[in-house]
């Protein structure tokens, strides 16, 4: 059965204070908004390194890829030019993985949107929620 | 009889769950391989998602889903009232630039083709669009002259 989607949050420390967001439901149309105002709210009160858990989320549609990218966004919104023009070398040579947004157990599903968009290309995806908190630094 | 389902209903995007649950009934009614419900599902949902969002500008919406077989073929209509418009003609993104270097979003269209063998689009003479999702050879003769 698809479901609307829940998000719950938690704070770990690794290396680094990483926010995880616990998401259970479907991404889709319907509730892609509701991912991104939650990131950006983590983000006002100081989130730097984000996170997803992507263990319950059985469906993710273009619109998800859409949050993940806006939120990609939020969180390089403060690095400085040189850091940015360092970023973009990386990501047209296909070396940069986000420092900041990382993705936790995609499902099969899940894991195929992202790679047909490409965004398995800069998005590091983990399978262990330990090693996942502690790799941020 | 050759199998066949359809869902209608005044829609927002609240009902794409709604949406994604009747194919994932219709597929397993249906017998589909679970890989093929999962590209179904993907496809409507990204179809309708489009009618909502571009084509009713996300005000509630009559819309009608057809899943059904054809031949070999499993054939999926995706019907609306909204704006005449054909997303077959929609330029696809650039994806030879990296993701985080293109505009966010626009990537709904790509993952419907990746998902199925052929889409088409009419124009209904009453207005409204008709869109045909068709994924080839889906069935086997025995279930094509019998159905099941």
């Amino acid at each position: 059965m698809a479901s609307p989607l829940k998000i719950t949050v938690s704070q770990e420390q690794g290396q680094v204070p990483v926010t995880v967001f616990y998401l259970v439901g479907d991404i889709d149309g319907s509730s892609y908004e509701e991912l991104q105002t939650q990131a950006k709210s983590a983000y006002e009160a100081g989130t730097q390194y984000l996170l997803l858990d992507l263990t319950k989320v059985k469906y993710m549609s273009s619109a998800g890829l859409r949050a993940l990218h806006n939120i990609f966004d939020l969180l390089n919104a403060k690095a400085s030019e040189e850091v940015q023009k360092k970023m973009k070398r990386g990501i047209l040579d296909g070396s940069y993985k986000s420092p900041y947004l990382k993705l936790l157990n995609p499902s099969r599903d899940v894991t195929r949107t992202l790679s047909t968009s490409g965004f398995d290309m800069f998005l590091e995806i983990h399978t262990n929620a330990k090693t996942a908190v502690a790799s941020f630094n | 009889m050759p199998l066949s389902a359809s869902l209608s209903l005044v829609a927002t995007k609240k009902d794409l769950t709604e949406i994604r649950d009747f194919i994932e009934e219709t597929g397993k009614k249906f017998g589909l391989d679970p890989e093929l419900i999962a590209q179904v599902r993907l496809a409507v949902d990204e179809a309708v998602a489009n009618v909502l969002e571009h084509g009713y500008r996300n005000q509630p919406g009559w819309v009608e889903v057809i899943i059904q077989q054809e031949q070999l073929d499993l054939m999926g209509y995706i019907i609306d009232k909204s704006m005449p418009f054909d997303p077959t003609q929609v330029p696809p993104p650039d994806l030879s630039i990296p993701a985080p270097l293109r505009s966010p979003g626009g990537m709904g269209l790509t993952l419907i083709k990746q998902a199925l063998d052929e889409l088409r689009y009419e124009a209904p003479p009453a207005g409204g669009n008709r869109l045909i999702m068709i994924w080839q050879n889906v069935f086997d003769n025995s279930t094509a002259t019998n159905g099941s």
